[in-house]
């Protein structure tokens, strides 16, 4: 292996290599950070939210007429849905889960000042199908029956109700005991005392990825007002003929009303997960073209490099050298720069993410990342240099002789 | 003696089609990806209104409750983010600006009497009238309503122009009546297209939002009951009722101020100072008497128009330019030595350094021209790419004159700085080293 040779010929044309070595540094060091942003983000979007996104959508009804009551109309709306074809279970929602919008209370486990303020939570608001219509799993307790079902408008007033909160709000309330039976409090123009009835495994609230987005809890209430929006489910497969049967069911139903906002689960979902998505695709694609333009710079540089050693690889062959030598040479010569590249793209890698926590918000860099891109980046240059290295090992012997 | 250096140059480029090729490439690459995230980033966090964005400012009280630091409603700075009903009107009324205003978004049912346009539900701007002379909103007809029609809370609307197709066909429709919810208004003005990216107006519902296509009196808010749609943050329980919501410390209205010089800013700030004492004394602003008044820039800033991912974005295609350029230092260093014969060829014929370094500089700079021009073809490419990607992003896709002429300067300048230490390497070729036969 001859590598003192070769540093010190490369010694002698010391820009090229320079330059080769800092761009694999630099893309070494995007790759890495690349990677592991672009992880984050995918493991973002794949966390569990205890619905069942597949099978489900939601309609927004308005009415026209003066003195028109949602929560009036929306059992007997929920009794034409249920009606239709494939429909599972359908319940009015003040606020769909992902969608960005929606309330947000503090929650206590007791009304004393004991230092604690308690705690965030998103409020849903449902009727008696309304787990159902949501897909989540009832692990303690019970649902709401019909008759605990209340109509709440703005200038309404309760002090008590029952209410069904997820599994990560019970720990956090009543950690080692089960929840069911105990009290929670929220303000609203007023204390009210709500009584634990159930726990769901799990239900995420309206704004994706915030500290607390799996503490919410659920009441049994039904808006008043001109407006109702409803969240529903069905069998496996059958969404989209029941999306187009149930807007026209709401139309027809009752008098002059406006069927608006038929949105499934999955686009709701989607659009909350758009910037990770993108944010994805856009540095897959960058890393692609960075790959991409790296193999040409090898490419390229290496094949300058083989014209312009002619006569030396000729004069070597001449003297006894094998096309097996003369290859590993120029792969050890390309080799040797790309690990000087990758020496220095670690610590770039490292500024890189340091850099970035503190502009932005990204975390610590797990150096998982590192040794797998270092890896494809050297295999790649090799790669690359196979074919000029292949057409250096093919220049013939006789080229020492010759006089040009 | 140029038009010679562009004939050498031009013979260099075809001399190797494939490495001149590569170049391109690397170059168009290089600024196209540059250039596409540079535009949505410049689109984002430009100033929407140049003529006088530092005379509005926006205003937010600290009306949380004692002792709140972790508040949900504080934003970044601790403050909430938006101000209270009665604030807001209050400031308005007591006119001291320049210019002020006090507004927020509802939701209705719109319908006109005409049989073909059926009934829809859209979102309404309900604002004092000073919002059309301070945010400088286009009219095509009409105008705002009068002071009296302000203070006797008329039903009277402004509507856009798209608003005016829909309902009218287009055309005059200044005294025409339209339905919101079924209460009659009258129609005053119409306003020309005006979509401020970002819809500085009200940033924390939709910075990229449309702007609306209806505008009320904010007279209205109590006689006919209008709730805000939007953001409404409580930090203590409303009294119940529509007028206990109005009346309490629930935050969903902006409130913005036009002051015109230094001077008048620092009166408004006394007399505001002076107000919050006032409501200090009755028992209000009990956590801090802080305000924040911003211009438009500053609350962009604090609001964070631009994002998380964008700069991040930024800055991974600024990586790729540089990649991308190195590569093409690299292999015009390559290109440009491989002649060594032919430059010492004419070295040796008189040619001097400075001519063998312009010439060489040209060549780089046409590369860049080429580059520039593929860069234009693949940003435009990759903006509609991002407005595939994203969906709120139609209106920063749009490509600016500015970053086209940017682009091709960008890839010029980039060409010419690559090029500059390989032509300079080509300079020092020695004449008659090459004469000698090997």
């Amino acid at each position: 292996m001859e590598i003192r040779p070769i540093l010190s010929s490369l010694m002698r044309s010391k820009t090229g290599a320079v330059l080769l070595a800092l761009q694999i540094a630099i893309t070494l060091a995007f790759l890495v950070n690349a990677f592991f942003i672009v992880s984050n983000r995918v493991e973002a979007m794949n966390r569990p939210t205890g619905l069942d996104t597949d099978n489900q959508f939601r309609v927004m009804v308005t009415g026209t007429t003066p003195g028109y009551d949602a929560a009036r109309e929306a059992p007997l709306d929920v009794a034409a849905i249920e009606a239709v074809d494939g429909v599972r279970a359908a319940s009015p929602i003040n606020a769909v889960p992902l969608s960005g919008s929606g309330w947000s209370m503090t929650v206590n486990n007791t009304t004393e000042d004991d230092g604690d303020d308690g705690i965030n939570a998103a409020l849903y608001m449902i009727a008696e199908h309304g787990l159902e219509a949501l897909g989540v799993e009832l692990v303690e307790g019970r649902n709401f029956t019909p008759d605990e079902v209340m109509a709440f408008g703005q200038n309404d007033t309760f002090s008590d109700s029952p209410t069904i909160i997820t599994r990560r709000l019970a720990e956090r309330m009543y950690p080692d005991e089960s929840a069911v039976g105990k009290p929670l409090y929220m303000d609203l123009t007023g204390p009210v005392n709500m009584t634990v009835v159930g726990v769901v495994e799990r239900l995420v609230g309206p704004w994706v990825g915030i500290d607390d987005w799996e503490t919410v809890y659920i009441l049994p209430l039904v808006e008043k007002g001109g407006t109702s929006q409803f969240l529903i489910r069905t069998e496996p497969g059958m969404r989209d003929t029941a999306m187009a049967a149930v807007e026209k069911v709401l139309q027809e139903r009752a008098g002059s009303r406006l069927v608006r906002g038929l949105r499934s689960m999955d686009d709701v979902a989607a659009r909350a997960y758009e910037d990770h998505r993108a944010m994805s695709i856009i540095l897959g694609t960058v890393s692609a073209m960075l790959l991409v333009v790296n193999v040409l710079g090898v490419v390229g540089l290496a094949s300058f490099q083989v014209n312009r050693r002619r006569r030396q690889i000729g004069t070597r062959r001449a003297l006894g050298a094998s096309r097996w030598d003369i290859l590993r040479y120029f792969m050890t010569e390309t080799g040797l720069i790309i690990i000087a590249g990758l020496v220095i793209g670690v610590f770039m890698s490292i500024g890189m993410n340091w850099g970035m926590m503190n502009l932005f918000s990204i975390e610590r860099l797990e150096l998982t990342w590192l040794p797998a891109a270092a890896g494809l980046l050297f295999v790649l240059g090799q790669l690359a240099v196979l074919g000029p290295a292949r057409r250096a090992a093919a220049i013939p012997p006789a080229v020492a002789t010759r006089s040009v | 003696m140029f038009t010679y250096a562009l004939r050498l140059a031009w013979i260099g480029l075809k001399r190797n089609r494939l490495l001149t090729a590569l170049m391109i490439l690397a170059i168009g690459l290089g600024v196209g990806a540059f250039m596409t995230t540079y535009n949505v980033y410049h689109m984002m966090s430009s100033d929407p209104i140049p003529s006088k964005s530092d005379q509005l400012f926006n205003l937010r009280l600290d009306i949380l409750p004692e002792g709140s630091s972790d508040s949900p409603g504080a934003g970044s700075d601790g403050l909430p983010q938006m101000m209270t009903y009665k604030d807001s009107t209050a400031l308005m009324e007591a006119g001291r600006g320049q210019r002020q205003v006090a507004h927020f978004a509802t939701g209705a049912i719109i319908d006109s009497d005409r049989p073909d346009v059926s009934e829809f539900v859209e979102l309404v701007r309900v604002t004092g009238r000073d919002f059309f002379a301070m945010f400088e909103v286009p009219f095509i007809h009409g105008g705002a309503w009068s002071e009296n029609e302000a203070r006797e809370a008329a039903r009277v609307v402004v509507i856009s122009e798209a608003m005016n197709e829909r309902l009218f066909g287009g055309g005059g429709s200044v005294g025409e009546t339209i339905r919101l919810d079924n209460e009659p208004y009258r129609v005053v003005g119409v306003i020309a297209d005006w979509q401020p990216v970002p819809r500085y107006y009200d940033l924390v519902n939709g910075e990229f939002n449309d702007a609306e296509g209806l505008f009320i009196p904010i007279e209205l808010t109590e006689p006919l009951e209008l709730g805000p749609s939007g953001n409404v943050s409580c930090n203590s329980s409303p009294e119940p009722g529509f007028l206990g919501f109005i009346q309490s410390e629930c935050v969903w209205a902006n409130f913005w101020v036009e002051l015109e010089d230094a001077a008048a800013v620092a009166e408004y700030r006394g007399f505001l100072e002076a107000y919050i004492a006032g409501q200090h004394e009755i028992g209000r602003f009990q956590n801090s008497q802080n305000y924040a008044m911003e211009t438009v820039t500053e609350w962009m800033e604090t609001r964070n128009v631009t994002g998380e991912d964008t700069p991040v974005i930024l800055v991974a295609s600024f990586l790729f330019l540089l990649v991308c350029l190195l590569n093409t230092v690299a292999l015009l260093l390559a290109k440009y030595l491989s002649r060594s014969n032919e430059l010492g060829v004419r070295r040796a014929l008189g040619a001097g350094r400075g001519d063998i370094f312009g010439q060489h500089v040209v060549e780089s700079a046409l590369l860049g021209i080429a580059g520039g021009l593929l860069g234009l073809l693949l940003a435009w490419s990759g903006l509609r790419a991002v407005d595939a990607l994203y969906s709120d992003m139609s209106k920063l896709v749009v490509m600016e004159w500015s970053v086209v002429g940017l682009a091709i300067a960008a890839a010029i300048v980039a060409a010419v700085l690559a090029g500059v230490y390989p032509a300079w390497r080509a300079s020092n070729i020695a004449p008659a080293a090459q004469i000698r036969s090997q």
